[in-house]
């Protein structure tokens, strides 16, 4: 089994080395900027402009969009290659293959959400007048990696449903899209709550301090059935490949 | 036309570090069957991609039909008047039969459907099955399709027939046989012995990158081999 | 057709597609909300074309244009290589050069489709199925902003896939690129400083040329930015550029 963890690592660690730097930038650039010089009226304290920046930003799409990336591969995409029957002839189970690249991929993507976690209060300890509050880090550590974990399964089951590599990947990509507007199309206000990107910041959602943009509480319920969501699809990804002729 | 149909002057190719293809200098002459013979990674296939543009030689110079092979437009003219099948035979998975075909008979003026529908036939190739679909056997059948049904100057094959049962390597033969007697200078390369013994009059054999014979097609072909590749 | 056109077509089609229609369900949304939800109710004296610029130019929008653009720029040799189907390709009697010009004219069609018909199709529709108006001009030109800069990033994209063999590593490229762009650039460039169209984001949404006078409108003032714009095209030549360099010295 380590051998499959060593090949799952080999074969994503080009996406998760290349979109972890620039997610440190991306926090860094943020936590460092002077708020005040910022042309708002009126300017936002640091927990408004972090939340807006990160939380609810830029990084917050770039998140996800690495944990869509982080999804694809997999045996399909080896067909493209011709490598898929020497590893469906390995002598290990077929879902021994799914799971090992999805555990790899889930652990890439917590330390993914990890970065806010670890750069936000040490930079703003350093260049701001106070630190960020580390229980809202936690906080959203805890809801980015819930739902990186659901964006990371979206992106696993598009790459075992569809056999060409873009189109796999065309599907997750626009995938975020699709949630977006079908949680905020008129007549759909009860499945706001299903928009994962409102879910990692709390946006629209009662467990947002709204106004003072920071998180009341931690909404386990919410975490838990984010992550019971991603669980169903990589199970049904199993399912899929094991099925597979 | 040119007596030379392939030339080459100390071609080599180096990657990294490793030398594919040395000092090659070879010199095909047309109206015949040549076989190509080496061990696998002798640098065949890299002295025909050197040959049709596809990799750049570190050093040397070559001609196809008697234009330069490292000048992109020459080498551009030398591929209408060459058909080749390459050694992976794989062509574009999500067209199929028929759309393969259509898309590649738009690009050769010497294009004979009458041709196309006999090996279409023979080969047993569904024109409307997507080319991903195909078995192995029938995507090299394909690719010897789309090569065989022009009237090219130069045919190159790169190990034509792996992946063929007996019976399709007969026909393939065969095939090769009347190209050249319809005047088609026929280059392929192989490591089957036996084969190159039956069709070819003229024989270049290449180990670790260098020529090591170049001569008409002897009795004893695969003794010759053996004797060549060992000796080194 | 020409059989290159045709195979870059091909090739590109389901990312095309799948993109347009998420483009197009975006627009549909949009013109029901702008029926039923217009104006918001936490903000009743907003504009119809404040409403058209806050959902389908301003915000998010300008970045995940920049991620279609980049991923419409993906496949190639290289990816052709992977398939094995690049000897083929290459043994076609046709320049390299010309291979690579199918793809980008059939991505710039595409971008340009992108770009265009969402906003012009709300433009057009808004009038009958929203009774909301907003004006055409200003949608072909803020169409027009887009183009300019999903061009560069479609030539960005292409050049990606000419320098990356793996398919997933030449996406997870096009996914960070306008983050480390924005990284790099935007913190250099505020809303009123002359390098303000190097920001795609600024660009694309118009905030440098809104209308100063009838601020609240969102509308596009009366200097539209053609000069940035052909410099974006320009920019987007040289990369396109330096994508067919690398593709002619390359082994396959």
């Amino acid at each position: 089994m380590a051998a499959l963890y060593w090949k799952a690592w080999r074969e994503s660690r080009g996406r998760f080395l290349t979109a972890l730097p620039v997610m440190m930038a991306a926090c860094v650039v943020s936590a460092r900027s002077d708020v005040s010089r910022l042309m708002i009226f009126p300017p936002p304290t640091l927990e408004q402009y972090i939340w807006n920046s990160v939380y609810d930003g830029a990084a917050r799409l770039l998140f996800v969009l690495a944990a869509l990336t982080l999804g694809l591969g997999g045996v399909r995409a080896e067909r493209i290659s011709g490598s898929e029957a020497f590893t469906l002839s390995l002598p290990v189970m077929r879902h021994q293959l799914v799971l090992t690249r999805a555990i790899t991929g889930a652990a890439q993507v917590v330390v993914l959400a990890m970065v806010p976690l670890v750069i936000i209060p040490a930079v703003t300890a350093r260049y701001q007048d106070h630190v960020y509050p580390a229980v809202q880090a936690w906080r959203f550590f805890g809801l980015f990696a819930a739902a990186g974990f659901a964006w990371f399964a979206i992106g696993f089951f598009s790459s075992v449903i569809f056999s060409g590599e873009y189109t796999a990947a065309a599907v997750s990509l626009v995938t975020p899209l699709a949630i977006a507007g079908v949680t905020s199309a008129p007549g759909l206000q009860g499945l706001r709550p299903l928009n994962l990107f409102n879910i990692m910041s709390g946006a629209d959602l009662s467990y947002l301090d709204a106004r003072r943009r920071l998180l009341i509480a931690m909404p386990w319920e919410t975490v838990v059935a984010v992550m019971a969501l991603a669980t169903v699809l990589l199970w049904a990804a199993v399912r899929a490949v094991e099925a597979d002729g | 036309m040119a007596d030379w149909v392939i030339e080459t002057e100390r071609l080599s190719k180096r990657y990294r570090g490793v030398d594919a293809v040395s000092d090659l200098t070879l010199r095909v002459a047309a109206g015949r069957i040549t076989g190509f013979l080496g061990r696998n990674g002798a640098g065949k296939s890299s002295t025909i991609k050197m040959l049709l543009g596809i990799v750049r030689p570190t050093a040397g110079t070559g001609r196809l039909l008697g234009r330069r092979i490292d000048d992109p437009a020459e080498s551009r003219e030398a591929r209408r008047e060459v058909a080749y099948v390459h050694e992976d035979k794989q062509t574009y998975a999500f067209l199929t039969v028929a759309e393969m075909i259509a898309f590649t008979s738009r690009f050769y003026t010497d294009w004979r459907p009458e041709v196309e529908r006999r090996l279409l036939q023979q080969y047993e190739l569904p024109p409307s099955r997507k080319v991903r679909t195909l078995s192995k056997g029938m995507r090299t059948k394909l690719a010897l399709l789309l090569a065989l049904s022009r009237r090219p100057q130069l045919l190159i094959l790169d190990e034509p027939s792996e992946g063929l049962d007996p019976v399709s390597i007969e026909e393939l033969l065969q095939e090769l046989r009347a190209a050249a007697a319809d005047g088609t200078t026929v280059f392929f390369s192989s490591h089957q012995i036996a084969e190159v013994e039956r069709v070819a009059a003229h024989v270049c054999i290449i180990d670790r990158g260098r020529l090591v014979v170049d001569a008409p097609t002897p009795a004893g072909l695969r003794e010759l081999f053996l004797a060549s590749v060992a000796a080194r | 057709m020409s059989p290159l056109i045709r195979k870059a077509w091909w090739e590109s089609r389901i990312r095309f597609l799948l993109c347009a229609a998420v483009l197009a369900g975006g627009a549909a949304e949009f013109l029901v909300r702008s029926r039923t939800g217009f104006p918001p109710v936490e903000v009743p004296a907003l504009k119809y074309s404040a409403f058209v610029w806050g959902n389908l130019i301003g915000n998010h929008q300008p970045i995940v244009f920049a991620m279609i653009s980049l991923v419409l720029g993906l496949g190639g040799l290289q990816r052709e290589r992977a398939a094995g189907t690049a000897a083929y390709t290459l043994m076609l009697p046709v320049t390299r050069g010309a291979l690579i010009s199918a793809r980008a004219l059939v991505g710039i069609a595409q971008v340009v489709v992108l770009a265009t018909a969402p906003l012009v199709a709300v433009a057009l529709l808004a009038p009958v199925l929203a009774n909301h108006s907003y004006p055409i001009g200003q949608a072909a030109h803020f169409a027009l902003l887009y183009m300019a800069w999903g061009v560069v990033f479609f030539a960005v994209g292409l050049l990606w896939s000419t320098l990356l063999s793996g398919t997933l590593s030449a996406l997870a490229a096009c996914v960070v690129t306008p983050f480390i762009y924005l990284i790099l650039i935007a913190s250099h460039v505020d809303e009123r400083g002359r390098w303000v169209d190097a920001n795609f984001a600024t660009f694309m949404s118009g905030m440098a040329y809104l209308d100063r006078v009838h601020s609240g409108t969102s509308l596009l003032g009366p200097v539209f930015p053609w000069i940035p714009c052909a410099m974006l095209l320009a920019v987007a030549a040289v990369v396109f550029m330096l994508a067919v360099w690398r593709t002619k010295r390359q082994d396959f």
